[in-house]
């Protein structure tokens, strides 16, 4: 008999609330978290197509974590420092009890550490001295400097991973540490997704991609509107979500509370294209029978869908297309809502923040709102998507993520106890 | 070159900018500009997905140092809309000869674009060699 996975912790770095608290809060009430472009000041914001984003502004690691943990790790890893060490509070999970070969790391991180990264190849090219680059660089922009650091700063020595696979990195972050804990290599896994990548360089990629907002730099929180006739692509966002998965035996052993248990999980690739969805759904719709599968549920049980949904014209409407072909009828009936509506596209974070959310959904038997949804676009409307706050009990809750890359990611998560 | 006789035919119909327009969508198709016509529509017969496209604006953006806003992307569905947009943006002096707009960074003169084709080309042989290598076991 496989193990029963289940969540025992949550934390949230992001641009409505750094801690759980404040972020739900805020959620719930509808409050967004976009604002005009302003995390540096060269080149001018104003060169830039879109000039919107999701910021943390005023984002301090030291006031959470120790600050020699914090000071020669990109802002990224800060940010998923932070996050796991909430998640970690939360379940009451202390190593000194624990042994700590069976406790692991998977962390999701689409981008890195860019901001680090882009300083210094400035530098590099300012200066022309190569011996002006720091000792410390290749360390922070490793794309695993946020499981490395997590691990050490507490003393997690089991499984230590890094998932990287765009936008859809954090859901596999949080599924491999779902099957990590499955196969019994580690008895607690802290899942993470970070980035933090609203940077000149990085931004302007995404701007040359005419992936991001353009239409509404003049009223910042009103760019983000997955599902919206008037939306006009994705709004850049940062940020980390943690979640601590253990095996029920585990969490039952420390009496620890339980938001839900992660029942299943998919990854596929669409094998298509690098960055446009395969227009039928068809492919989204095979990797949520597939999570759905693993969890032994039929789609007329789940309840509840934190949709991928990033406010791009073809990808919310690829994703309706998928949920309709799996759902039929029953697509109307289900909650569905867009956490990018309210802080943008945190990339790497997203899957692990959209987790988050759903757990909070089915802890506090609430839907945030989707903001902005105000003229439902014909070609993705369901009935369950809604610009107000729902109540509703959900006994089976999906969270998508997919990514650049042709990636797609599904987790299923159910109530605990229920069958 | 084995095309001067249909590329002089083209050059006839088309102004320098639309000439030139269909010397960067030909280096970014890898396809000798005389097979593009200014009719052919950019997804439906030239198979640009978005991607392409995106990447297709930004080498125009780049040529001719232009901003292109994503408003004005549904007008641009062909290669004649695509050449009537750009004139219409740019300056009249820059159109006159096709000397002006060197100062923007568009290759201007005839070498030049050959050599953009002969670029194309090889690496249009490199793309091939890969594909014959990637399927073996």
């Amino acid at each position: 008999m496989k193990p029963t996975v289940v969540v025992t912790g949550l934390g949230i770095v992001s641009p409505i609330g750094i801690g759980l608290g404040t972020f739900w809060n805020r959620a719930v009430e509808g409050i967004s978290g976009v604002t005009t472009l302003q995390s540096w000041t060269d080149p001018p914001a104003e060169t830039y197509r879109s000039r919107v984003a999701g910021q943390i502004l005023n984002f301090n690691p030291q006031d959470y974590v120790e600050v020699s943990l914090t000071d020669r790790v990109d802002r990224y890893a800060q940010m998923g420092l932070v996050a796991a060490q909430e998640a970690l509070t939360d379940a009451g999970v202390r190593m000194k009890k624990e042994a700590p070969h069976r406790v692991g790391v998977i962390v999701g991180a689409g981008m890195g550490g860019m901001m680090m990264g882009e300083r210094a190849i400035a530098q590099l090219y300012e200066t022309r001295k190569p011996s002006r680059v720091h000792p410390n660089f290749i360390p922070a922009v490793t794309l695993n400097s946020a499981s490395g650091i997590i691990a050490l700063a507490f003393g997690m020595k089991g499984p230590n991973l890094t998932i990287s696979t765009a936008c859809s990195s954090s859901i596999h972050a949080i599924g491999q540490a779902f099957h990590t804990i499955r196969s019994g290599q580690a008895d607690v896994v802290v899942a993470v997704g970070a980035d933090a990548s609203i940077t000149p360089l990085a931004f302007a990629g995404f701007c040359s991609l005419r992936a991001l907002s353009s239409k509404y730099n003049e009223a910042p929180t009103h760019a983000s509107r997955p599902f919206d006739r008037g939306r006009d692509g994705f709004v850049m966002g940062e940020g980390a979500g943690a979640l601590i998965l253990e095996s029920l035996q585990h969490a039952k052993r420390r009496r620890a509370r339980m938001y839900a248990e992660v029942a299943g999980y998919a990854s596929t690739s669409e094998a298509y294209h690098m960055v446009v969805p395969r227009e039928d759904g068809t492919d989204i719709a095979a990797t949520i029978r597939l999570a759905l599968r693993e969890a032994r549920l039929r789609p007329a049980q789940v309840d509840y869908v934190n949709a991928h949904a990033t406010s791009t014209m073809v990808g919310d409407e690829v994703e309706v297309r998928g949920l309709r072909q799996v759902f039929k009828r029953r697509a109307d009936t289900l909650f569905i809502n867009a956490t990018k509506s309210l802080i943008g596209h945190t990339l790497g974070a997203a899957g692990a923040i959209g987790a988050v959310t759903t757990l909070m959904a089915m802890n506090t038997n609430l839907i945030h709102p989707t903001l902005n949804y105000e003229d439902p676009d014909p070609d993705c409307r369901l009935a369950g998507i809604s610009p107000e706050t729902q109540e509703g009990r959900i006994h089976v809750a999906l969270t998508n993520a997919f990514g650049f890359g042709s990636n797609n990611g599904v987790l299923v998560f159910k109530r605990s106890g229920s069958r | 070159m084995e095309h001067d006789g249909e590329r002089n035919t083209r050059v006839k119909a088309l102004s320098p900018i639309g000439e030139r327009i269909t010397d960067v969508l030909a280096a970014s198709l890898e396809r000798d500009p005389s097979t593009i016509k200014p009719d052919q529509h950019l997804r439906d017969d030239l198979g640009l997905d978005s991607l392409r496209t995106f990447e297709l604006l930004y080498d125009l953006e780049k040529a001719f140092d232009l901003e292109i806003p994503n408003d004005d992307l549904p007008g641009l569905q062909t290669l004649a809309d695509v050449i009537a947009y750009v004139e219409a943006r740019l300056p009249a002096r820059a159109q006159a000869g096709g000397s002006a707009p060197a100062r923007a960074g568009v290759p201007s003169s005839a070498h030049q674009v050959k050599n953009k084709r002969s670029t194309a080309q090889s690496k249009k042989r490199a793309a091939s060699s890969k594909t014959t290598r990637t399927k073996k076991p």
